[in-house]
Formats: C-alpha cells, sequence, structure tokens
C-alpha cells in the first residue's frame, strides 16, 4: 500500500476520532455542570470550573482539527 | 518508494496535517482534565508542527528557487555543453564528465610524450673508443610527466567518486529524504533524526552541488596541454628514429641536429614548456577534482550540523525536558 494512503487513512482515523471525543468532552462538562447544580455552594465552584474546562477543551479540539489544513497552509506560505 | 520520491510534497503535508491534529487532541485534553503536562505537549507539538509546514514551505521555495538559479546562471558559469533543465547536481556531473574525458586525452598524450622522451634518453652516437648520449640527462622531465600522470590519475579517481555521489544526488533522493525527516519530525522521539534528515538533504542535495558549481571545470586549461603536447607528438622532427638506423652514427647525429638547431625546433625547449603547461593543467584538475569537494563536503558537514540543530529545536515549555 502506498505511503500517501496510509497517511491519508491515519488522518481520515484521526479526523474522525477528534469531532467523537470533542463531543464526549461537551456532553461531559454538560453532566458535570448540572451535577455542580446539585452540590453545595462551596464545592459548587470546583465543578463549574471542571465543567467549563472540558467544554473548552472539547472547542479546541474540534477547532483545530477542523482548521489543522489552513494552519498547515498557512505555515506553509511563512518562509516561502 | 516510488510513491515518495513523486509525491514527497503531498506525503510530507499529510503527515503534518496528522501531527496538528494529534497536538490538537493532546491540548484539548490536557485542557479539559487540567493536565499541564499534556496541555504544555500539546502547545508544543501544535508549534513543531507549524514549523514543520513552514519547513515544507521553505524546501518548495528553495528547490523552485534552486532550479531557476541553475537554469539561468549555471550554464553562463560552467562553460559546458548540458541538456536544458538540468538540476545543480547534473550540472556538476555535465563538468566532471568533460574534465574527465579532456584529462584522460591529456594522459594518454603524456604518456606517449613519456615514451618519446624514454626513447631518446637510450640514443646515442658511437665515436669508436668512447659514446655520448646527448639526451640522457632527461630524467626530471620525464618524473614531472609521472608526477603528473598520478596527479591526473588521482583526480579523476577522485572526480568518479564525487560522480557516483552526485548521480545519487540527482536521482530524486531530495523527496524521499526530505519527506521522511519531516514525517518523522512530526513526532516527539524521532524530532532529532527527523531534522538531521531534513538538514542533510538540504545541505547534500542543494548546498553541495552549488558550492561545486561556484568554480569552473578546468576544461580549458586541459585542452590547452592537449594542444601543446599534440603538436609536439605530431612534430615530424621528434619521431623516433627508424631502428635501422639506430647503428647509423650519421642518421643519428642529423637526427639530433635537427631536433635542437635547425628551423627553429627545439625538442628540449618545447618539452620544458609542454612539461609546464601540463603541470598547471594537473594542478587545476586537482584542484577541481580534490581539493574543491573536500572543501564543500566539510562546509556541508559543518552545515548539516547547524541545520540539525536548528531544525531540531525545541520550543520551551518544559515538556521537551522529559
Amino acid at each position: 500500500m502506498a505511503l500517501q494512503t496510509i497517511l491519508e487513512g491515519i488522518e481520515g482515523t484521526l479526523t474522525t476520532i477528534a469531532p467523537t471525543i470533542a463531543v464526549i468532552l461537551v456532553i461531559l462538562s454538560g453532566m458535570v455542570y448540572a451535577f455542580a447544580q446539585m452540590q453545595p455552594a462551596e464545592a459548587r465552584g470546583k465543578y463549574i470550573s471542571a465543567a467549563i474546562s472540558m467544554f473548552i477543551g472539547g472547542v479546541i479540539i474540534i477547532a483545530i482539527t477542523v482548521a489543522a489544513p489552513s494552519i498547515v497552509q498557512s505555515s506553509k506560505g511563512i518562509l516561502q | 518508494m516510488a510513491d515518495l520520491l513523486s509525491n514527497w510534497q503531498g506525503i510530507a503535508g499529510t503527515a503534518i496535517i496528522i501531527s496538528v491534529i494529534v497536538s490538537g487532541i493532546a491540548l484539548g485534553l490536557g485542557r479539559a482534565f487540567s493536565i499541564k503536562r499534556l496541555e504544555r505537549f500539546g502547545v508544543d507539538e501544535l508549534i513543531q508542527a507549524m514549523v514543520n509546514a513552514a519547513i515544507l514551505g521553505f524546501a518548495v521555495g528553495l528547490s523552485a528557487m534552486v532550479l531557476q538559479v541553475s537554469s539561468e546562471f549555471t550554464p553562463v558559469m560552467q562553460n559546458v555543453t548540458c541538456a536544458s533543465n538540468s538540476t545543480p547536481p547534473d550540472y556538476v556531473l555535465c563538468g566532471i564528465n568533460s574534465t574527465s574525458v579532456s584529462a584522460l586525452s591529456l594522459s594518454g598524450d603524456m604518456l606517449r610524450v613519456q615514451n618519446n622522451i624514454a626513447y631518446y634518453q637510450t640514443l646515442q652516437l658511437h665515436f669508436g673508443n668512447f659514446s655520448i648520449a646527448p639526451l640522457a640527462n632527461m630524467d626530471s622531465v620525464s618524473n614531472q610527466l609521472s608526477n603528473s600522470l598520478y596527479s591526473i590519475q588521482l583526480s579523476v579517481f577522485a572526480s568518479s567518486l564525487n560522480a557516483q555521489f552526485l548521480s545519487f544526488v540527482s536521482s530524486g533522493w531530495f523527496g524521499v529524504l526530505f519527506a521522511s525527516g519531516l514525517v518523522l519530525r512530526s513526532f516527539f522521539l524521532s524530532r532529532k533524526f527527523g531534522a538531521f534528515l531534513i538538514a542533510a538533504s538540504i545541505a547534500l542535495i542543494i548546498f553541495y552541488p552549488l558550492v561545486l558549481l561556484m568554480f569552473q571545470p578546468p576544461v580549458q586549461g586541459l585542452e590547452a596541454a592537449k594542444s601543446s603536447t599534440s603538436a609536439f607528438l605530431s612534430n615530424a622532427k621528434y619521431q623516433t628514429v627508424p631502428i635501422v638506423d639506430l647503428n647509423n652514427n650519421a642518421a643519428v647525429a642529423v637526427k639530433l641536429y635537427e631536433m635542437g638547431f635547425s628551423g627553429g625546433d627545439d625538442y628540449t625547449g618545447e618539452l620544458t614548456l609542454m612539461v609546464q603547461e601540463a603541470t598547471a593543467a594537473s594542478a587545476a584538475l586537482f584542484f577541481y577534482c580534490v581539493v574543491v569537494p573536500v572543501l564543500a563536503l566539510a562546509a556541508t558537514l559543518v552545515l548539516i550540523k547547524e541545520l540539525s540543530g536548528s531544525f531540531a529545536g525545541e520550543i520551551a515549555t518544559e515538556i521537551s525536558q522529559i
């Protein structure tokens, strides 16, 4: 099998896995946020910040995955 | 392998996209679960992937520029005929080939001159009780020709080695080495080796031939020495005496007279001038075939070392010190 095909296969797998991880993180963040609401006020902040971190993590993953080809394309132009 | 040769830019680009996505996942997961080391690793890898992409863009621009330079500038500098759209290694190979042909042609002539000298060294005039050999003391000239022949032989040997290396270089291996380097550089553990391969491909395949192209092949000097030896060898007065005349003192004496004193011909004088030209040509050949490649190789190795260090540069987010 050609190297290009293998690499494209890996890229395809990663572009499938990354949104899945992002969605899982977003759902998890929602669950943690909901769980935080059931906690006493002194413990709530910790869970809310964990939920926000998970949400941001999910957004970062999806953003970088979608933007990967553009990042590479614009980085190629830096020294060209 | 054929895929790497023909599509190295696409392969390197895909490898970089993979490394960007992996770094994004690491960055996102590190951020999500507050794992600082994983987050820093993600940032580090993302920056490295962007550096990889910049190196890829640089290489694409560089290879286009080198082809442009070689097609416009090299034919003027090199003074040798070469196929159009040749790459720098191809131009160097053309220079080496024409130099080798001229050098071997000259060495053939020099060998014939040596035979001629050896013949005349033994030529004797007999006077009863004693005999004389007027040209017996030609060893120094013969030795100089021998030294030049050894030097030409060594130069042709060295240029053949260089030609072998350049044929490897011009066979499209730039893409293979470079793409492999970029793929390996995309991964944390093989980053330094990948950087070394990128540096080696740029230095050996672009820098090395360009350094060699800065020096003109000594074809003109070799041709001048060759025409000098050809003129010497084709001079009828310097041709060997027929064997039947060797016992004829008068014939030998006439021959020696013609060689030295008549009609402006001067055997030893022309021989000296010819040896000087051959020495100068062999020195120029030695410089082009041995000294220049050694210097170019040394400069190339230094460049590989420096570029490897630069390309393997870690981004200071502490994760690199693992």
